[in-house]
């Protein structure tokens, strides 16, 4: 191991107070909008007898106005995995409505992004390999054309050719619609094909950045004097490309990949909205527009745990990779 | 060392022979003539050194002969020949078979040529592997072994690039350049960064190899008082050309070429009688326009009416012979 116990032990607190701070600020963002939300509730809900509010109002844990009780009550239902319950889908805890959401969106965005940084990495290390060459040419150009257009009308495109002309894939949705009865394989199968163009129209938008990094830094490296010693040394291209070029040229990408990762649990708000996908960004969405403050939270402090997590790791795996790193 | 000086080295002992070799960089700007009409040879176990200022073309004419020039670089005639075979023109994939097999470069600034996320003996195993049946563990061996003949230890093969200093990476190319026992070792510069301690003992380390290992050195700095303390013979280069070559005792003390003049004067002798330092003045030849007669004629202080005009003959002399209208009619021919 390249780190010590105090290297690690410094790196988990940064990642726990950065938490804290992220929960904290969600805390106080939707009291410093002001309102109260059980009275709204109750109205909308048309149940607005005095007493109702104030069942719901404790229910919320805002039967105390101070803030500091607040505050307390909100970090200790925090640790026990209590964040809340939603307004909207009453009385449903906000934990149960994210953790029904998460497989869906971590299953979409997840392979949307390892998909997307391989073929990202791989063209961009080909590419400048044998820059100009055909692959270089090409992938730029598709990558580039895709990346061009507008996702919202990509996405719309594909579920328009794909699923309505073609009707090769299901219109929208991330299971069939009955799912009982079916064998696993048939499960494994559905969830497939309802993934694919969803995931697709990631990976078409998303490419072209991660090959254009990692074929900048593969030019980079290179060019670069140790590569004209690798060559002179007598080395198969292969192990040129690999073993000494893209070693070192992956690494600036890497960070990007493990920030890719965090985010993911954000899921993808457009995508999920155009192809109904039953994700975190859709939950979230809909929350938004229905000023489901807890759900908002939720989504919010899952997202921060998330992106922490990934960096933690980031940094953990990191000095692993490159050598250079020292650690303090 | 004995196989090594013999002046009447014969054809069989020659290992590196350049004839008439010519290489253009093309550039937007145009034609750069880096190397022009270049010749000698190498003979087995000997060390000739290459001195000429900056940009008068010594990488290009080590990359050149390792077969390593790549474009805008192009050779535009002349051969290369290693042991008999003619390099030049050779296929990418014989190429890789006899760099570092038979011909190691230790490149310019070699100490920032290594990877700096491979370990160095891992780099130099990597060369191992490349040409040799042999594991990884085996060619790290070797790697450690290698490393201690050039004076370092062991467990600096476990070390990163980074974790070494400068004469330390130097040494460990050194080493890596001498894993698979070639016949030539060119090096380019391997000292300039260096102090002056850590110089002396890296080119006293570089001789007693070659007396151990017999392989023929190419040695290139600008540093000339430093090559006349190591090498058996110079060649001076000038603009891309040969403009004098001869042993070391004979440029030390009858340099031919007014240039050769010039450059032992530039830079302080290490032993000796104290001298005063002389800068050259003026500028190298532009290569992107060749001069037509002698590239020095505008910086000679000894220039002459037809010095600009036409370019003087190579005469030689004995064991030395320059590239100067001065010595016109003192040739032996
Ligand atoms: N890639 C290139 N493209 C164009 N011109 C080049 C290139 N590399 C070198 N040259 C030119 O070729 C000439 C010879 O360069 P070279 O690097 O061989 O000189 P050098 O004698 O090794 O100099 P130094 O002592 O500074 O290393 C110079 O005029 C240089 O400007
Ligand atoms: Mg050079």
């Amino acid at each position: 191991m390249r780190y010590s116990a105090r290297y690690l032990a410094k790196r988990v607190g940064f990642a726990l107070l950065t938490i804290y701070l992220a929960a904290t600020a969600d805390f106080l963002l939707p009291r410093l909008m002001g309102g109260n939300p059980a009275q709204a509730l109750a109205s909308s809900t048309g149940l607005a007898s005095p007493a109702t509010v104030a069942a719901i109002t404790k229910q919320f844990g805002l039967s105390n106005p101070n803030w500091g009780y607040q505050y307390g009550l909100y970090l200790w239902q925090l640790v026990h995995g209590n964040l809340g319950i939603s307004y909207e889908y009453y009385p449903s805890p906000v934990s149960t409505i994210l953790l029904r959401a998460l497989p869906y969106t971590v299953a979409l965005v997840l392979s949307a992004t390892v998909i997307s940084f391989a073929v990202g990495w791989t063209l961009g290390m080909i590419g400048a390999w044998r820059r100009g060459g055909w692959v270089d040419q090409v992938g730029v150009s598709i990558a580039f054309g895709f990346y061009a257009v507008p996702y919202f009308w990509l996405a719309m495109m594909l579920v328009f050719v794909f699923a309505f002309l073609l009707g090769w894939f299901p219109m929208g949705h991330a299971l069939p619609s009955s799912i009982t009865g079916l064998t696993p394989w048939q499960w494994i199968a559905g969830a497939v094909r309802h993934g694919i163009l969803p995931v697709t129209s990631l990976v078409l938008t998303s490419t072209a950045g991660h090959l254009l990094l990692m074929r900048n830094n593969m030019l980079t490296v290179l060019s670069d004097d140790y590569m004209q010693l690798a060559r002179a040394k007598g080395l198969k291209p292969f192990s040129l490309m690999f073993r000494y070029a893209a070693r070192a040229a992956m690494l600036p990408s890497f960070t990007g990949l493990m920030l890719s990762l965090g985010n993911v649990v954000g899921g993808a708000v457009v995508t999920e909205i155009v192809f109904s996908y039953p994700g975190i960004g859709l939950a979230t969405y809909n929350a938004i527009l229905s000023h489901d403050y807890p759900m908002i939270q939720g989504a919010f402090l899952m997202l921060a745990v998330a992106v922490v997590a990934a960096n933690l790791l980031a940094d953990l795996i990191y000095p692993l990779l490159d050598p250079r790193v020292t650690l303090q | 060392m004995g196989v090594a000086r013999t002046a009447e080295g014969s054809e069989r002992d020659t290992v590196l022979r350049v004839q008439g070799l010519d290489v253009d960089y093309l550039t937007e700007r145009g034609v750069v003539a880096a190397v022009r009409d270049m010749t000698f040879s190498l003979r087995a176990g000997e060390i000739v050194g290459i001195a000429g200022e900056s940009g008068c073309g010594k990488s290009t004419l080590a990359h050149a002969v390792c077969g390593l020039l790549h474009p805008p670089a192009r050779i535009r005639q002349g051969r290369i020949e290693l042991g008999g075979q003619d390099l030049v023109g050779l296929s990418e994939r014989a190429m890789r078979s006899i760099r570092w097999e038979r011909i190691a470069i230790v490149p310019q600034s070699a100490m920032n040529n290594l990877s700096p996320v491979l370990r160095i003996g891992d780099q130099i195993a990597d060369a191992i592997l490349a040409h040799r049946p042999s594991t990884r563990p085996q060619a790290r061996e070797k790697a450690r072994a290698l490393l201690q003949m050039v004076g370092m230890l062991g467990h600096h093969a476990a070390s990163y690039p980074h974790e070494l200093s400068g004469g330390m990476r130097q040494r460990a190319v050194i080493a890596m350049a001498l894993a698979l026992h070639p016949e030539v070792l060119v090096l380019d510069e391997p000292t300039t960064a260096l102090d002056v301690m850590v110089q002396a003992t890296i080119l006293g380390a570089i001789r007693d190899l070659r007396d151990q290992l017999g392989f023929a050195v190419l040695l290139i700095t600008h540093d000339l008082p430093l090559l006349l303390q190591t090498v058996d013979r110079i060649l001076v280069m000038y603009g891309g050309r040969l403009v004098e070559s001869g042993s070391a005792d004979g440029i030390w003390r009858r340099p031919r070429h007014p240039y050769t003049q010039a450059l032992l004067e530039a830079f302080p002798p290490l032993t000796g009688p104290r001298r005063r330092l002389n800068a050259i003045q003026g500028l190298p030849p532009n290569l992107l326009q060749p001069p037509v007669g002698c590239g020095f004629a505008p910086r000679c202080p000894l220039t002459m009416d037809r010095c600009e005009e036409q370019r003087p003959p190579w005469t030689i002399q004995g064991d030395a012979a320059a590239a100067c209208w001065r010595l016109d009619g003192e040739g032996e021919a």
